[in-house]
């Protein structure tokens, strides 16, 4: 009798061990609701500009009815690290505040934006757009920058990933044409020729 | 296997057949808007300037339209002896805001020698000029003293006579003029000439003051 009790305690202890395994194994493929991190890094574009010399341009004497070029030019050195899957081209804009008194004597002369005129000189490489002879600077804004009637767009440069990260210099001469134009009280004429760069 | 049934719902490709009707308008408006939204991320630079600066310089001139020799008709008397009249024209292009006048001063460089014949002169004192559009408007002698602007001299110390005197502003900073200069050789009361050619140089210049 106590044997036989013995052997129905060993069975069932064989179903209890038994059945436990079978719960802890199902406990083990239990997962819980996937969670999203979204993680998110962004390298902003750098675009900067700056003029190495001749940042001052002078014109010592006016000569009415013709071209009247300005010694030296401007040296305009562009950097920049960009993506070429946001950007479609870099572009370097010169303006005039007011087209309409682009130069003052500050007496009520004035010399319109019509009447400056800008030549690139290109550096390496050539860009896909820039004025190669004088050209007024008469074109409007170019995104935003610049102003309407007084702008010229020094050069277009369409980015690859050829040329995302790039350095380079141009020289831009500048030219104040008078031909045909009104004789000029003598005096000063100054103004500010402003140059920003700006992508697309 | 296992990532699908941790991750719920697997994702599927979806051909161009399997869009819904409905869903062609929105593709094309996304389509449309995509490179704009490209363009929208605009970098500038700083912006920089360039100062200018052109000047133009005054100038004046003087022409003479009808050449610049006059010689007298007939013989030298020992009365009042004039000259055909010599149009002259001065022309200025000057800053208002630095010039007040434009002057024209005509002068002999030897005032005791204006005309001479070898060893015989006639000076200043008897060689008299008017313009009668300027100034002197009656004869008087080139026997004025010379016209001195921010350290310019022109002439000479009693033996030159100013001939124009043009007031600058802001409406006539460019523009010219023409004159008659009358020009005459008045001996009257001077010792009597020896017989000859009595030749000169009479200077005309343009000053600003």
């Amino acid at each position: 009798m106590t044997l036989h009790r013995s052997w129905l305690r060993l069975l069932f202890l064989a179903a209890l061990v038994a059945a436990t395994e079978e719960q802890a194994a199902a406990q083990a493929g239990t997962v819980s609701t996937a969670r999203v991190v979204s993680l998110a890094a962004t390298k902003t574009g750098k675009l900067t500009m700056g003029v190495v010399s001749g940042a001052t341009q002078t014109l010592a004497s006016i000569t009415d009815n013709t071209t009247n070029n300005f010694p030296i030019p401007v040296v305009i050195q562009t950097q920049w690290d960009l993506n070429p899957g946001q950007t479609g081209s870099v572009n370097v804009i010169g303006w005039f505040s007011t087209p309409t008194q682009a130069l003052t004597n500050g007496a009520g002369t004035n010399i319109p934006s019509s009447r400056m005129k800008g030549k690139l000189t290109p550096g390496a490489p050539t860009p896909t757009s820039y004025p190669a002879t004088f050209t007024a600077f008469t074109q409007n804004a170019v995104g935003g920058i610049g102003t309407a009637g007084g702008s010229l767009r020094l050069f277009q440069i369409n980015i690859t990933g050829a040329n995302k990260t790039q350095t380079r210099t141009d020289n831009l001469s500048l030219q104040l044409d008078l031909t045909a134009a009104a004789v000029l009280p003598p005096g000063t004429y100054s103004g500010t020729l402003n140059i920003e760069a700006v992508t697309q | 296997m296992e990532l699908r049934s941790i991750g719920g719902t697997p994702s599927r490709a979806v051909g161009w057949s399997m869009l819904p009707f409905r869903a062609a308008p929105l593709l094309a408006v996304a389509l449309v808007l995509g490179p704009a939204a490209r363009a929208q991320t605009s970098v500038t630079s700083a912006a920089r300037s360039v100062a200018i600066s052109a000047t133009k310089v005054a100038s004046v001139g003087i022409t003479l339209p009808a050449g610049g020799s006059l010689t007298l008709p007939g013989s030298l008397s020992s009365g009042v002896n004039d000259f055909s009249p010599l149009p002259f024209t001065t022309s200025w292009s000057v800053d208002p805001a630095q010039t007040a006048r434009v002057s024209v001063v005509a002068y002999f460089e030897v005032p005791a020698r204006a005309l001479a014949n070898g060893g015989a002169a006639i000076p200043t004192s008897a060689v008299l000029g008017r313009v009668p559009g300027g100034s002197p408007r009656s004869f008087a002698p080139f026997t004025q003293a010379s016209l001195t602007a921010s350290g310019t001299e022109a002439g000479t110390a009693g033996g030159s006579l100013m001939l124009v005197s043009e007031p600058i502003g802001v409406d006539n900073a460019i523009g010219e003029r023409t004159d008659q200069l009358q020009m005459r050789i008045d001996l009257t009361g001077t010792p009597a000439l020896p017989a000859g050619t009595y030749a000169g140089t009479l200077n005309l210049v343009a000053i600003t003051q």
